[in-house]
């Protein structure tokens, strides 16, 4: 009676729920990029550029940032915007030579605010920025922050001084 | 004379044979276990439980129920709905509560603590390969394990499991999600197993960061699914929705970071936080102390 039969029971080890095998992972994307890009399309399909520029390539230039550019070129290079194909190029500094349609000029580059104005004041170009300020300085559509989220204001007579005309749509959801 | 003596050495031999071993089927079930004969251990567990003198002691059914158990072990310890499991149980149980002085409870205690572990093995393995349409079953096998831990040792804290539970199923039904992002149900639901986790410890730091994820990339596929054919109308909407979801890991990710281990995946996860609601500020500043602490 006393005989036991522990010698065949064994122990069962507990599992444990894994984390690590199993793990969530946050998603790395640069979601203000994604924003910013975004709209920088619908300004290049949405405002209406001089006859002279509706030809050839559409072209947008980034100064000093990385994931907008990658953005840019990932979701909307090579689309067309009205009869041109978009070109997305990554600058390192104001260019003097080639045209874009629209100059992008990071805050981290505020300081090229002043020069891009100089330099690009007898061609058509749309110069968009994002930070506070920029407007009064001379930027044509500022990305600003309302409640966390991205928005942007506009100086639209500078524009049309750039004979860019903006569309309803861009007008309509610009904010003061 | 001769004639009748063997008559009655043909009737009184069995009689004197059981009373020298009452639980000779019992004891012969244990001697085919221990040579690992199977059949023959079950057949003769199942003949002594069968026996209404070995059927009313204690020890028959635990040996019975010992016996279900190692074959349940050997044959079926992958199939999550095993009768052998079942039956070992029931014959465990059985036991019980016919070890009025509590002989054996040592013993059975040991293998029905055996069976519970098995239930919540399973129950972990299962919540981990779950569909919208047994969603349910990690849960039910999970009770099984609870309902019969509870049992033979009532006092047992089920905190740990429980959590290592919801955990587990929060994980599962967020991957639910990621299959189907335009559907939030299992998103809700992955939401509520590790706010469970959360009453149950409030700074566990895998439910904290897990629910910083699961706001947080709500928020991303928000965005992302805005394309070239949206508008602008369309864009602000869903960043309006995003917000709202960067909003609700915002605190989660600065809890986790507060309370937990620095590890890079929660210095990313509140730096990705601030960095969606637009803090440049509070993002330079944790991206610089971030790549301090790595040497960069």
């Amino acid at each position: 009676m006393a005989f036991k039969l522990k010698l065949f029971g064994g122990i069962l080890l507990l599992l444990l729920a894994s984390t690590e095998l199993f793990a969530q992972k946050i998603d790395e994307a640069d979601t203000r990029a994604i924003v910013q890009a975004n709209y920088i399309y619908q300004f290049a399909t949405n405002c209406n550029w001089p006859n002279e520029v509706k030809k050839g390539k559409f072209y947008i230039g980034v100064l000093g940032n990385v994931p907008l550019v990658e953005n840019l070129k990932e979701k909307y290079g090579s689309k067309p915007a009205g009869t041109q194909i978009i070109e997305i190029s990554s600058l390192t500094d104001i260019p003097t030579t080639q045209f874009f349609h629209i100059l992008f000029i990071d805050k981290s580059r505020k300081n090229d605010l002043a020069k891009a104005i100089k330099e690009l004041k007898s061609k058509n170009t749309l110069i968009i920025t994002n930070w506070e300020g920029a407007i009064a300085g001379g930027a044509h559509i500022n990305f600003k922050s309302l409640s966390n989220a991205i928005r942007y204001e506009m100086n639209e007579t500078l524009m049309l001084e750039k004979k860019i005309q903006p569309g309803i749509k861009i007008l309509q959801w610009k904010i003061d | 004379m001769t004639k009748n003596l063997i008559i009655l050495f043909a009737v009184l031999f069995p009689i004197w044979a059981k009373a020298q071993d009452p639980l000779a089927k019992t004891n012969a079930a244990i001697l085919a276990c221990k040579a690992e004969k199977w059949e023959e251990a079950v057949s003769m567990a199942d003949q002594a439980i069968a026996d209404p003198q070995e059927a009313s002691q204690a020890y028959t059914w635990y040996v019975a129920g010992f016996i279900w158990k190692e074959l349940y072990k050997l044959e079926e310890s992958s199939f999550r709905t095993s009768p052998m499991r079942e039956k070992s149980i029931q014959y465990l149980q059985k036991a019980i509560t016919l070890d009025k002085d509590k002989k054996y409870k040592k013993d059975i205690d040991a293998a029905l603590r055996y069976l519970a572990i098995s239930y919540f093995n399973d129950a972990l393995k299962r919540s981990k390969e779950i569909s919208a349409i047994s969603e349910n079953e990690p849960e039910e096998i999970y009770s099984k394990f609870r309902d019969l831990l509870h049992s033979i040792a009532p006092l047992t804290d089920f905190s740990e499991y429980d959590k290592q539970m919801f955990k587990s199923l929060g994980q599962s039904h967020y991957r639910l999600w990621e299959l189907n992002t335009t559907d939030r149900t299992h998103a809700i639901k992955s939401n509520s197993y590790f706010q469970k986790v959360l009453i149950l410890d409030e700074n566990d730091c895998d439910a904290l960061h897990n629910l910083v994820i699961l706001h947080y990339n709500q928020g991303v596929y928000a965005i992302r699914s805005v394309d070239v054919q949206s508008d602008i109308s369309e864009l602000i909407i869903k960043q309006e929705e995003a917000i709202r979801q960067f909003h609700l890991a915002l605190p989660y990710a600065q809890k986790c970071f507060d309370v937990c281990k620095k590890t890079p995946e929660y210095y990313k996860a509140l730096m990705y936080c601030y960095r969606a609601l637009g803090n440049d500020e509070a993002y330079d500043r944790l991206k610089l102390e971030f790549d301090n602490s790595r040497g960069k």
